[in-house]
Order: C-alpha cells, then sequence, then structure tokens
C-alpha cells in the first residue's frame, strides 16, 4: 500500500511528506518545479525516498504513476501552476487537470482521494464560522475561490453521482491560512514577521503586501506541522463518515496577537500597527475544526506562541525561508 | 437579431426558437445527433430559422457558427442527456461546452450568454421557497445539480474577468410537447391519459401530497425569450418557473378535467422527501422582466393533451 503525495517538496507538502515518513509509510512524491528538498527531508531523499518530477495535470500522468506503484491513496497538495491571462484558457487548463486526475484515480483503482481545498471558497460571506456544510456563494470573483468551488463541487460528483466499479472515496480538506518552515510567497503575516524578526529587519508592509496591518483584524492560522499531522490522521483514520473536513485551529488571532507572540522571543521587535478593524473585518472568519476532532485522532498541537516560537528556532538556525 | 440556441432542436430549444421567431428574432439552432421538424416551426426552417449540426464540445464549433451568422445572442442549452454519459463524458461534454460557448461569446463580440442552469441548483437545499440570492451547498445529489452549479461559478468568474454578460437562467421542471425523456410526473400523466394506460410507475407510485415546481414549455419558452430581448438586466440569475408548488394530486386532477375517464392514481399522503415550500421565487422575473405563467395545470394539461390528439410527434 503505497500512499502518492503530489507537490511533496512544495510547502504544505514537505511537511506532510515529513509526518508520513516519519510514520512509516510507504511514500510516493512528485514535484514539478521543485527539487530541492527542504533540509528537514534530506535523510529521507538520502534513505531512497522515490521522488517523480512530473506534472499531475497531464493526461495519463496520475494512472501511470499509481499502476507502477500500486498506489491506494492519494494526498494531492500540488499547485497548479500553469495558468493563462486568457480567462477561457485559464478555465480550460484547471478544469482539464481536474478530469484527468480523476479519471487517471479511477481508471488505476485507487481507493482514496484526498483533496486540498481551502477557506477561500467562504470568501463572499459576511461572517463566519464556516462548517463543513456552510451553504457558499455561486459567484465567481475571487481567483482561487472560484476554481476551488468548481472543483469542490464537480468532484464530489466523480466519486458519488455515476454506477461506477471502482470504490474510489475523494475527500476535501479545506485548510485554512497555513505558516511555518519553508513557506515562501510572503503573503501571510506571520511569515513576514517572524522573517523581519529573525534578520532583526522592519516587517514588510508595503501597499503591496497590504500596507500596515489592523490590530485587530483577525486571522485563521494552523501552524505547518498541524496541519500536516491532520493530514495523516485523516489518512489514518479507519472510517471516515464525511467526504469534508476542515484542517484549522478552530479560531481567530488578532494581528496584535501575532506581533505579541513574535516580541516574546526577540524583544526588540517592535512594529507598530494601526489601531483597530480594517475595512475588510469579518467576524468569526475561521473553519470550525470540530469534524476533524471527532473522526480523526487529530489536537493542534502548537497555539500561536509556541508555533511562533519553532518558526524563529528554523528561521535561525539559517534557513532561507 | 440573430440568436444561437445551442441544443435549439432539443424540447424548451424548439418552443424557445418558436417564441423568438414570433418576436421577429432571426435564430439559427444547433442539434447534435436527433433531427425534429415539429409542426409549429418546421415552415420557418430555411427561412427565419437556420439549423445546424454541431458538436458543442469541440473546441471553436461555436465559435465559427457564431461567426458565419453575425450572432447576436447565444442561448447555451445543450446538454448530454441525463446518464447517458460516464462520470468522465459526462465532465468532458458539460464543461467543454460551457467553455466552448464562453470563447464563441467573447470572440464573436456577442451582446449577451444566456445559459440553462436549473432549479436542480437548489436540490440540496431542505426547504424552499429558492430565490436567486440563496446561498446553496457545495455538495450536489445528482450530476445536474453538480455541472449547473459549476456552470454557474466558473461562466461568473469569466464574466467577471472580461467583462461579458452572462445570465444564469434557473429552469424549473419544464412539460410539453416534444418532452421525451418522461422523468417528470405531469408529462407521464398526459401521455397516459392520451393513451388510456396507466402511467409509467415504474420508478415508484408517486404520492398524492408531494409537491413540485413544474412549469408548461409554452410559457419557460417567452420566460426565455424575455431574457434574450430584454434591453438590460439587472442580475445575472433568473428563476424561471410557475412558482407554485403544485401537488401530485393536482395534476391528476388537471389530466382527469380533461380526460375524465383516465386511469390515474397516485398513493396518498406525502413521501420521506417532501419539501416545504418547494417551489422557485419568481418575484424578480415577474417585476424585471414581466413574466407570468399564461399556463396553469389545466390549461396545460389540455393543450398537451391536444398536441398529442392532432397526432404530432411526441
Amino acid at each position: 500500500m503505497t500512499t502518492l503525495i503530489t507537490g511533496g517538496f512544495g510547502f504544505i507538502g514537505a511537511h506532510v511528506v515529513k509526518k508520513f515518513t516519519d510514520a512509516g509509510e510507504s511514500v510516493v512524491v512528485t514535484s514539478y518545479e521543485n527539487l530541492e528538498p527542504p533540509s528537514f527531508l534530506r535523510q529521507e531523499v538520502k534513505n531512497g525516498l522515490l521522488i517523480k518530477q512530473i506534472d499531475i495535470g497531464e493526461p495519463g500522468a496520475i494512472e501511470r504513476l499509481s499502476k507502477e506503484h500500486n498506489v491506494n491513496t492519494i494526498i494531492n497538495l500540488a499547485i497548479h501552476r500553469k495558468s493563462s491571462s486568457d480567462p477561457a484558457e485559464d478555465i480550460r487548463i484547471n478544469m482539464d487537470k481536474l478530469s484527468h486526475f480523476f479519471e487517471g484515480a479511477l481508471k488505476s483503482g485507487v481507493e482514496k482521494l484526498f483533496w486540498a481545498s481551502n477557506g477561500a471558497i467562504f470568501a463572499e460571506l459576511p461572517e463566519g464560522p464556516f462548517y463543513e456544510d456552510t451553504a457558499v456563494s455561486l459567484s465567481g470573483a475571487i481567483q482561487p475561490g472560484a476554481f476551488k468551488k468548481a472543483w469542490e463541487v464537480l468532484a464530489h460528483n466523480f466519486a458519488q453521482n455515476y454506477q461506477i466499479q471502482s470504490s474510489l472515496k475523494i475527500v476535501s480538506m479545506r485548510i485554512s491560512g497555513v505558516f511555518g518552515p519553508t513557506y515562501r510567497s510572503m503573503l501571510n503575516l506571520p511569515s513576514r514577521l517572524c522573517h523581519a524578526a529573525s534578520k532583526n529587519l522592519p516587517p514588510d508592509f508595503s501597499a503591496q503586501r497590504g500596507g500596515v496591518p489592523y490590530s485587530d483584524d483577525t486571522f485563521d492560522l494552523t501552524y505547518a506541522k498541524d496541519v500536516a499531522a491532520a493530514v495523516l490522521a485523516l489518512y489514518e483514520a479507519d472510517d471516515l463518515p464525511h467526504l469534508v473536513y476542515n484542517i484549522s485551529r478552530g479560531t481567530t488571532v488578532r494581528a496584535q496577537e501575532l506581533v505579541d507572540a513574535v516580541t516574546k522571543v526577540k524583544s526588540n521587535f517592535t512594529p507598530q500597527l494601526q489601531q483597530g478593524a480594517g475595512p475588510r473585518f469579518r467576524a468569526n472568519a475561521y473553519l470550525d475544526n470540530s469534524r476533524v476532532l471527532k473522526d480523526s485522532k487529530w489536537e493542534p498541537k502548537f497555539h500561536i506562541e509556541s508555533a511562533i516560537e519553532d518558526y524563529l528556532d528554523w528561521l535561525d538556525s539559517g534557513e532561507q525561508y | 437579431m440573430t440568436v444561437l440556441i445551442t441544443g435549439g432542436m432539443g424540447f424548451i430549444g424548439l418552443h424557445t426558437t418558436k417564441a423568438l421567431v414570433e418576436a421577429g428574432e432571426d435564430v439559427v439552432i444547433t442539434y447534435y445527433q436527433t433531427w425534429r421538424e415539429p409542426s409549429f416551426i418546421k415552415d420557418e426552417f430555411g427561412k427565419r430559422v437556420t439549423v445546424e449540426k454541431a458538436d458543442v464540445s469541440q473546441p471553436a464549433v461555436i465559435e465559427e457558427l457564431a461567426k458565419k451568422h453575425n450572432v447576436e445572442h447565444i442561448v447555451h442549452l445543450a446538454v448530454p442527456g441525463v446518464a447517458a454519459l460516464s462520470a468522465y463524458e459526462d465532465y468532458r461534454v458539460n464543461m467543454n461546452g460551457l467553455i466552448g460557448v464562453l470563447e464563441a461569446a467573447t470572440n464573436a463580440k456577442v451582446k449577451r450568454l444566456s445559459l440553462a442552469s436549473s432549479i436542480a441548483t437548489y436540490h440540496s437545499l431542505p426547504s424552499g421557497p429558492y430565490k436567486e440570492t440563496d446561498l446553496l451547498p457545495v455538495q450536489s445529489a445528482n450530476p445536474t445539480e453538480t455541472f449547473k452549479k459549476a456552470w454557474e461559478i466558473l461562466s461568473f468568474h469569466y464574466a467577471d474577468r472580461t467583462g461579458l454578460e452572462v445570465i444564469a437562467m434557473r429552469i424549473g421542471g419544464i412539460w410539453g410537447p416534444l418532452y421525451h425523456s418522461m422523468m417528470n410526473l405531469p408529462s407521464r400523466l398526459a401521455h397516459a391519459a392520451y393513451n388510456g394506460t396507466e402511467p409509467d410507475y415504474s420508478r415508484g407510485i408517486p404520492f398524492a401530497e408531494d409537491t413540485g415546481d413544474v412549469c408548461y414549455v409554452k410559457d419557460c419558452a417567452e420566460g426565455i425569450k424575455l431574457i434574450v430581448t430584454k434591453e438590460k438586466l439587472e442580475h445575472r440569475i433568473y428563476n424561471i418557473s410557475s412558482g407554485i408548488a403544485v401537488t401530485n394530486q393536482q395534476l391528476v386532477d388537471a389530466a382527469l378535467s380533461v380526460e375524465p375517464n383516465a386511469k390515474l392514481s397516485l398513493q396518498p399522503g406525502k413521501s420521506p422527501a417532501y419539501k416545504e415550500n418547494n417551489f422557485l421565487d419568481m418575484s424578480r422575473a415577474e417585476s424585471e422582466l414581466g413574466f407570468v405563467n399564461k399556463f396553469g395545470p389545466k390549461e396545460a394539461m389540455a393543450d398537451y393533451i391536444e398536441w398529442l390528439k392532432e397526432g404530432n410527434e411526441q
């Protein structure tokens, strides 16, 4: 029984691969662009971790890999980087990838497919919390939200609404904002704060990043190691009664609390925020996590302060990201 | 104005074509496999109505037709038959068809693209009335519900990125002349009343008090015509149906009012699937488009059975 982890050298993917190999699972990793493993996977690579440089969105790729390695579970964490500025072509690329992926999983007899989604599907809702069965708006204004929504809608149809030979079960994992080692895009606030504090620089509050944050704005954030543990726990659960699981700490954190957690470790790091809540504040904007807590053995190990401390340790050890 | 209707030789498509021709429009209709020429429109074939064979799932097919005929409005009705294809093929035809009409509308500089969405988008809600502004569950219980939701999400996303005007028409349960899949009850009752036979209850005997929002196809065609011809629309989703939760008993009574000797029976009570207020809220289409249903269940049943008696293509 082998687990195929797509996007296995990506940010979340690498943490998931680490959790799976630590747990003694047999894994095959795909990585298309990223061929350099993060330092915490170097030992696994030396020990012969199977790495395939492949674009899982290509026709036949999933079927070929799954058959070749006798794959019984797929954890899809690959970000589909290929996109187009032509909107029709962009939709075609993204929707083709989905269909190639599911067709491959069906044809190769894969039993379980864990599919990464996120809270962007709730972007149009005025407030949370967001439960797994919270209804959504079919408007498609926001790009990642639009494609994630369409994928989720279409994915469950493949698995459930046809008379098919395969016993494929598709589980959507709606993952909150994630921060921690090897995060690169620097969109989320804790990563920018920790990088700045570790280098003894002021944080990047440029207009391009949204300006100086508001102290009372809130985020739904989970530490990368906890997210990876949740994926493993869902994989290990004998029988998941649901098709969608939120992965989140199940609460919000204020911008000021993030700053304070960094200041606690780096006492001379004291950036000033704008006071109050910003214009885009939404109350209780987090993914409820009671379902994953009930149906798996996962519980988050890191609160914000311990996560920030762990992350700063990692950056202070000389890691670039 | 020239209107292109994909799947225009289908059940709803032909009635819509008639409504548009009567409103003075030229219509290009596409068909894939089945040729039909019902009496109410065939005299216009080759005149106001141009028929083209097209596989909408192939790239650029609709775009070429739209350019060739100087089309100003596309109505996308073409879909694969229910349960006709495998999961993968169903996906391919539905999604490639959508992308094809989006590209066609942009590249042929069409004024508006109107998509056939469906009452099925509301299927997973526990009760009605169903409004265009309702939030909807991500999970869907059947392929129609799935693809209509995905169409709306992706086409609105496309509209936001390109400026194309896209309208989703959430169409109720449509019945009447040329309906052939016989999924909905009123069509089966009309056929049974006309044939003097028991209705086809192979899927189970319906419950007298169960309800549905069914709309006669001629009314539906008027609704689509209004969407096509209205100069400016305030919204991008419109319910098109009767706006009434009619009971199965009322449908039987309507058939019996036309054919008093018909052998039509139901089982009493409500099924476990019964939903309260199981109808589409029609206030948006009524106030903005002036849409009204001309046919109640009795008028519709009389009209449909008359059509069957005339010996028309069924």
